[in-house]
């Protein structure tokens, strides 16, 4: 909750948080320029507990709310010293296994090797665009550390990215970085939201991006390589790291190293997915959302291919989806959601007359869940979205529009497929960004 | 004769032997332990810090307009509810704005810049936030 641009306009503020996420909060403050706010802890949990036991929490932190908006004064703490963005080197005498254990002791990586970040590498990787090193790309959230060009070929080096990966780097923080993409909010929220990266056009067999069987799995140095310096830039740089600022439950694998596939445009029997937005097929375009964990389903038996998309449709709208009470249908709720066919599903689809429209259409229509069968108080949300009454038995699906499904085709033979879906405080829509203007 | 040639080859062999073993023993050693001095770059990044200044604070809440803001999940709202019910008991001329009334999306996180200058406009004093995790 950022309750800071109310204070810039002069009214004051308290924020109830709970004693878990209060590191959360303070770390959050301090990266903007906030050494001190008026906080006042509660314990554990607030949701998913009795009317009268949040009631009776609220008796017992009465007192501190009233003092904390009467009596508080902030503390003054000294913040970090404003200065220009700039990398600082230093010297280092030790091992290989030194450097990385050094590197992790700081919170400069994440406990997988890395490449040290010697000034030659970094000078080379730099060949890899024509940006200019100290160009400001971005002050990552929530922490506000300055990324500059030179800055995440650091990165990069550490990823053990080749240069000529750079502008697909490059292009993908630029989709980071968008107000839209609400990255703060993803990234340290109790979701395991984490980045999905799909790069189209010729730069992906070019590079040797991964798109047919085993792209989201690893072994493919682009995309591991390219998704880890996501990652590393996104815990070091901006500080999204747990247990303070990312609440990640448990989280999963791809908030280490970021999925980073390319379309396979060669078996996708439709239009490829930068065409139908919209660019030239030989256009190198980077999409970016934020979201996951991805969920995969199979149909290894059925016979027809509405069967199949029953199966799919059934996969899109599982119960325990986070959101799934909020995609009110046509109330502009809720984020893209990604339907990334197999190379084999999508040939069978084509060639049982399916188009991308219809699919959409039918998992709109058929991927729904009652209101009865997903969380508790589903009903109150949904009718203060919708303005009006529902019942347990109303249908919620996927997505709030059929426009919101992408469908995508990656991987390659096998009767598998998966499902991205979104999270509320993400995206509404992925970002898409030509990955000419970064090389 | 041929016992002394044999003996000599044997021994050839040894040290031949003992010499490889000495040459990868150092290897090894040197592919281990290879201490240097390495010229490294930060990779966290300068935060360039512009101060905020924290609005003035209240000395009583009696008199002034509360605005309450809940962050969307389960119970925020309940909480602040309950607050709200005993700052109308407890103090006097107490107005209390439910923002997620008014301005549904101000759960919304980052807030719209509209939805900010929404409630602005409602000109409370204060604003309690409540999360609900």
């Amino acid at each position: 909750m950022n309750q800071i641009d109310f204070e810039k306009l002069g009214i004051p503020t308290v924020t109830v948080v709970t004693n878990s996420f209060v590191g959360d909060a303070k770390a959050s403050v301090l990266g903007i320029g906030v050494s001190d706010m008026a906080f006042v802890v509660v314990p554990h949990p607030m949701g998913g507990i009795s009317l009268d036991a949040i009631r009776a929490k609220a008796d017992a932190a009465f007192p501190d709310i009233l003092k904390a908006a009467t009596q508080w004064k902030p503390t003054v703490t000294k913040l970090p010293p404003a200065k220009s963005p700039y990398v600082k080197s230093s010297k280092f005498t030790g091992t290989y296994a030194d450097v990385n254990k050094m590197f992790f002791e700081k919170g400069w990586s994440m406990g997988l090797p890395i490449v040290p970040p010697t000034p030659e590498l970094v000078r080379a990787m730099l060949k890899g665009t024509s940006h200019h090193p100290d160009e400001i790309l971005w002050e990552v959230p929530p922490r506000g550390g300055a990324l500059t060009v030179k800055l995440a070929a650091i990165h990069a080096v550490m990823a053990g990215c080749r240069p000529e990966y750079m502008p697909v780097l490059l292009a993908a923080i630029d989709g980071l970085r968008s107000d839209k993409m609400s990255w703060r909010s993803a990234t340290t929220t109790t979701h395991p939201n984490s980045p999905l990266v799909i790069v189209n056009g010729p730069i992906v067999k070019e590079l040797g991006i991964a798109y047919n069987t085993g792209a989201a799995g690893g072994c493919y140095l682009p995309n591991v390589s390219i998704g880890n310096a996501i990652c590393l830039i996104a815990r070091v740089v901006g500080g999204a790291k747990p247990p303070d600022a990312d609440k990640s439950t448990l989280g999963y694998p791809g908030n280490m190293i970021a999925t980073v596939i390319g379309e396979n445009e060669d078996a996708n029997p439709w239009e490829p997915y930068h065409v139908e937005k919209g660019y030239k097929k030989s256009d190198d375009i980077v999409t970016v959302t934020v979201g996951g964990p991805p969920v995969n389903w199979q149909d290894h038996s059925s016979t027809t291919m509405e069967q199949v998309m029953r199966v799919a449709a059934g996969t899109v709208n599982y119960p325990g989806q986070n959101g799934s009470c909020y995609r009110t249908p046509f109330q502009g709720w809720g984020g893209d959601v990604f339907f990334i066919l197999s190379a084999e599903f999508a040939s069978l689809l084509k060639k049982d007359g399916w188009t991308k429209d219809s699919i959409r259409k039918f998992l709109f229509e058929n991927g729904r869940h009652s209101i009865g069968e997903l969380q508790a108080e589903c009903v109150e949300i949904v009718e203060k979205r919708l303005g009006s009454k529902v019942t347990a038995e109303t249908l919620l699906p996927a997505s709030s529009s059929p426009e919101q499904i992408q469908i995508v085709v990656s991987g390659g033979m096998g009767k598998q497929s998966q499902y991205w879906p979104t999270c509320p405080g993400g995206p509404d829509h992925a970002i898409m960004i030509n990955i000419d203007a970064w090389k | 004769m041929l016992v002394a040639k044999g003996r000599e080859k044997r021994e050839m062999k040894r040290l031949r032997i003992g010499r490889s073993h000495s040459k990868q023993q150092t290897k090894a050693k040197s592919l281990k332990e290879v201490i240097q001095q390495w010229n490294l770059l930060n990779p966290e990044g300068a935060i360039p810090v512009k101060l905020v200044k924290l609005a003035p604070r209240l000395n009583t809440l009696e008199g002034k307009t509360i605005g309450f803001r809940a962050n969307g999940k389960q119970n925020s709202d309940h909480f602040l509810n309950r607050i709200a019910e005993l700052l109308t008991k407890q103090l006097k001329d107490v107005k209390i704005i439910k923002l997620w009334e008014v301005v549904p999306s101000s759960f919304d996180y980052p807030p719209k810049p509209e939805d900010i200058q929404k409630i602005a406009q409602l000109k409370p004093d204060i604003i309690i936030g409540s999360q609900g995790d």
